[in-house]
This record gives structure tokens, C-alpha cells and sequence, in this order.
């Protein structure tokens, strides 16, 4: 039997990816009312074009200062070499979809009630991208997926 | 169905920022008889306006040594560079409400009583902002909210 993963579920789940490069490439990809733990992210240099080139990961979703919709928020910004592995090991959350949309800024529980409510139809993402096309980064993600639906 | 945040609740929260400067930023609002434990800060400075520009960020509320109400009590201070990211990782808990004031300082138990009674009505909040006005960070931060209402 698959796991079980709908509602009231909390899992774990873990995704790999090869020759991500300059193209922005999801690494999660959020669903109304869950809710994302991102345990880990390892990402090792297999082709890096030039020494230094950086690897990005960010939060794509709700800017809550601005009251503004699929915002990048980054992560990390680090510059890597070949053969480099870059382990980032601080969890942290974000929700599958965005709230219902506010002016900004966050200053109310209205607001910050909207947020984990969820009620917009716009996905969450976790995505990454590096600093050249010719780059070739491999990276896993673990991850905890609550699903609140 | 969204998430259940009613009174009884424990749940995972998350909130982005964008473009985060020096004008105060309230990161989490506080609700009364909430408990607040923040799990994480991750702090991407994407542009600093002049390098070792300090990001702080401070509870605002009830101050238990002199009995004053909405005083900023800074926990971190921290000079950045661009493209660094800082992650607040320690655990920390805040009260959504202050108490029914008491005269300061705290040296009893009825007065200890009184912050986790969360008497007042006047909000305590997470607040974070940066030393120029031209900075501009990206700022995650997870937390769990357990409502005792």
C-alpha cells in the first residue's frame, strides 16, 4: 500500500535533482492548507562553469511587508566549486498556498490570520536556480509535509 | 479546510518578507493567551547599503524589571555584508498579551502569575528591523502558536 498522505496526514518526503542550472527549477511545489518543514537541502557541485558561480534557494510566495503576490524570498546565496557540497540543516516552514491577498505590511492578526488560512489559490514554492546554464548542481531535499486539508 | 487555529490549537506558522529596512517590521502579532515559540529566523541580506550594516531584532512588551509596558527588548544585533544569510536558530518563547501591569520589578509569584495570565490588552509582537534605510532583507520566520483562548 502507498503511504498515506491525505488529510491529517504529516509525512516525510524527500526529492533529488540532477543538473539543475541557471533555469529555475521547483523543488517543492506547495498545495492549498499543507504545511512544508524543509529539513535539508544538499547540493553538490558536479559541473560548476566557472569557479565561485553561486547556487540560490528561495521561498516563491507572499511577501507579507509589501502585501505583494509570488515574491522570491531568498534562503541562500552561496558561492560553490567544483566537487563543493553545500548542506543547508535549518529547518524552517512555509505554507502551500498564499493568503488571501492584504495590504501590507503585516501589522494585525487579521492579516497574519489570513496567512495561515491559506484561502488564495496561489502555490508556494521552494525553488533554486545557480548563476550559469552551463552549471550542473545535484541536490536533495528532505522535507515534512503536513497536509491540514 | 483550512487549519484548525481555534482555542485548543498548537500550529506551525510561517511568514515572508521582502525588502525588509530600517522602518519596524512586526514579524509576528501577538493574540491573547497565544504562546509564540519562534523555531527559526533565516535573515538573507540582499542588499546592504554599506557593508556591517546591523539587522536587530526585538520582542515588544511588557518589561518585568520596571513594570513598563511595550518596551523593545532587543535579543540579537547583528552586522551583515551582501549575499550573507544569518540564521537565528535558538528557540524563544513571548506571551500574546502583556499582564495586568504590576509595579517592577518581578519578585513574587502573583506577579509571575499575572505575565502568564496575559491580563492586559495591549499586543506583545516579534519586530525586526535594519540599520539604513536602503538595506533590503529577506527574512523567513517559523513559529508555533498554541492558543489557550
Amino acid at each position: 500500500m502507498a503511504i498515506a498522505r491525505g488529510a491529517g496526514t504529516e509525512i516525510l518526503c524527500g526529492a533529488h535533482f540532477e543538473d539543475i542550472d541557471a533555469t529555475t527549477q521547483v523543488l517543492i511545489f506547495g498545495v492549498q492548507h499543507h504545511i512544508y518543514t524543509v529539513l535539508n537541502l544538499i547540493v553538490y557541485g558536479k559541473t560548476v562553469q566557472a569557479a565561485g558561480n553561486f547556487i540560490e534557494a528561495e521561498v516563491r510566495g507572499y511577501d507579507s511587508k509589501e502585501g505583494t503576490t509570488a515574491q522570491g524570498c531568498i534562503i541562500f546565496h552561496q558561492a560553490m566549486n567544483v566537487n563543493e557540497t553545500y548542506v543547508w540543516n535549518d529547518k524552517f516552514s512555509f505554507n502551500g498556498t498564499e493568503p488571501t491577498d492584504f495590504g501590507g505590511p503585516l501589522d494585525d492578526t487579521t492579516k497574519q490570520d489570513a496567512i495561515a488560512d491559506q484561502a488564495s489559490s496561489v502555490a508556494q514554492k521552494l525553488q533554486m536556480n545557480t548563476e550559469h546554464a552551463s552549471d550542473g548542481f545535484e541536490v536533495h531535499v528532505s522535507f515534512i509535509d503536513q497536509n491540514n486539508a | 479546510m483550512a487549519i484548525a487555529r481555534g482555542a485548543g490549537t498548537e500550529i506551525l506558522r510561517a511568514h515572508h518578507f521582502e525588502d525588509i529596512d530600517s522602518t519596524n517590521q512586526i514579524l509576528i502579532v501577538g493574540v491573547q493567551h497565544h504562546i509564540y515559540t519562534v523555531l527559526s529566523v533565516i535573515i538573507h541580506g540582499k542588499a546592504v547599503q554599506a557593508a556591517g550594516n546591523v539587522i536587530e531584532l526585538a520582542i515588544v512588551g511588557y518589561d518585568s524589571k520596571e513594570g513598563t509596558t511595550a518596551q523593545e527588548c532587543t535579543f540579537l544585533q547583528q552586522a551583515m555584508n551582501a549575499n550573507e544569510t544569518f540564521v537565528w536558530n535558538d528557540k524563544i518563547v513571548f506571551n500574546g498579551f502583556e499582564p495586568t501591569n504590576f509595579s517592577g520589578p518581578l519578585d513574587d509569584a502573583t506577579k509571575q502569575n499575572a505575565i502568564a495570565d496575559q491580563g492586559s490588552s495591549v499586543a506583545q509582537l516579534l519586530r525586526m528591523a535594519t540599520e539604513h534605510a536602503s538595506d533590503g532583507y529577506e527574512v523567513n520566520v517559523t513559529f508555533i502558536d498554541q492558543n489557550n483562548a
